[in-house]
């Protein structure tokens, strides 16, 4: 997977990283990444992961398996 | 109250499979023994220089033909930034991307294309692995010299078709040809099958790509990611 876009997140490599100030009891922050698969030659299964931390608080993470479809592949287009 | 959120964006898979992390920080210009992959995990803009000057590129995460992963040669690295070798006309050109917006891996693996030998070797730490005899452009096509670099990896829909099981698009393009076969006239290394047979390894008869038995081009395809080195004098 690649980002496609993050809006808000510091990227660095493979994580993307958003830094709030403060958030009240029992609120929530949402965050939106798009990602984009790579075409494959073959199924792949991957490991999305999730993590919240913060000074008060213990640290919290979730994970999400997906897998990775090959597309069509497209030949030609070279100079043969 | 300070509090923080980080999302990893990728799977722990992928990562492994393009992690290098104790050689990340030491990326640089390739060696005979080791070159330097950037692989592009988020659009980014090439520059003339680090950071500034004429945009030369933007770069999206998948590669142009086929949507497959884009990985980069680095030329050289400063600070943050990693000049790369780019997969677009003319021939050599490079520009300056964030490195934050790659993973960085090493590859030990390199090609190497003998024109006048018409041999392909495949290297790991600057030993050949193998090698194998080819078809390179013909003298009216000829398959351009210099260090270039694996861009693409298709398999091939059709495995028994002209281009054999696999084409390894490189970011070398042709000097007489713009646009072939649907294409703006880019240099592979490709297998043989149906009509390719009829030039035998060793002949000088392609329009500029480098036909290899399909044996052989599985062998690169399965080593020579995007962005191995390959050289071709």
């Amino acid at each position: 997977l690649t980002f496609s876009s993050a809006p808000g997140a510091v990227l660095r490599g493979r994580t993307a990283c958003w830094r709030i100030a403060k958030l009240a009891g029992h609120h929530a922050r949402s965050f939106t990444i798009h990602a984009r698969a790579d075409n494959v030659s073959r199924v792949r299964r991957i490991r999305n992961r999730a993590t919240a931390k913060g000074s008060n608080t213990r640290r919290v993470a979730a994970r999400a398996r997906i897998a990775i479809i090959p597309a069509a592949p497209r030949g030609g287009g070279v100079t043969g | 109250m300070r509090r923080a959120v980080a999302i990893a964006g990728a799977a722990a898979a992928v990562a492994a499979a393009l992690a290098a992390p104790a050689h990340a920080a030491s990326a640089g210009p390739p060696t005979w023994r080791e070159a330097w992959i950037a692989r592009v995990v988020a659009p980014v803009v090439a520059h003339r220089r680090p950071g500034r000057g004429r945009i030369v590129a933007r770069i999206q995460t998948q590669a142009p033909w086929n949507g497959g992963p884009v990985g980069l040669l680095v030329l050289a690295a400063r600070g943050r930034w990693l000049k790369v070798l780019l997969p677009q006309r003319p021939n050599g050109t490079s520009g300056w991307i964030a490195r934050t917006r790659t993973v960085v891996r090493a590859t030990r693996w390199r090609i190497t294309i003998s024109l006048a030998g018409r041999r392909v070797r495949l290297l790991r730490n600057g030993k050949t692995m193998a090698s194998s005899s080819a078809v390179i452009g013909k003298p009216s096509t000829p398959t351009p010299r210099g260090r270039f670099a694996v861009a693409e990896r298709v398999p091939q829909p059709d495995p028994h078709g002209f281009l054999g099981p696999w084409a390894l698009l490189l970011t070398a393009h042709s000097d007489v040809l713009y646009d072939f076969g649907g294409g703006p006239g880019t240099i592979a290394i490709h297998g043989r099958d149906g009509a390719s047979l009829l030039d035998p390894l060793g002949s000088a008869a392609s329009h500029g790509c480098i036909r290899v038995p399909n044996g052989f081009v599985r062998l690169l395809a399965r080593h020579a990611v995007e962005g191995t080195p390959v050289d071709i004098d």
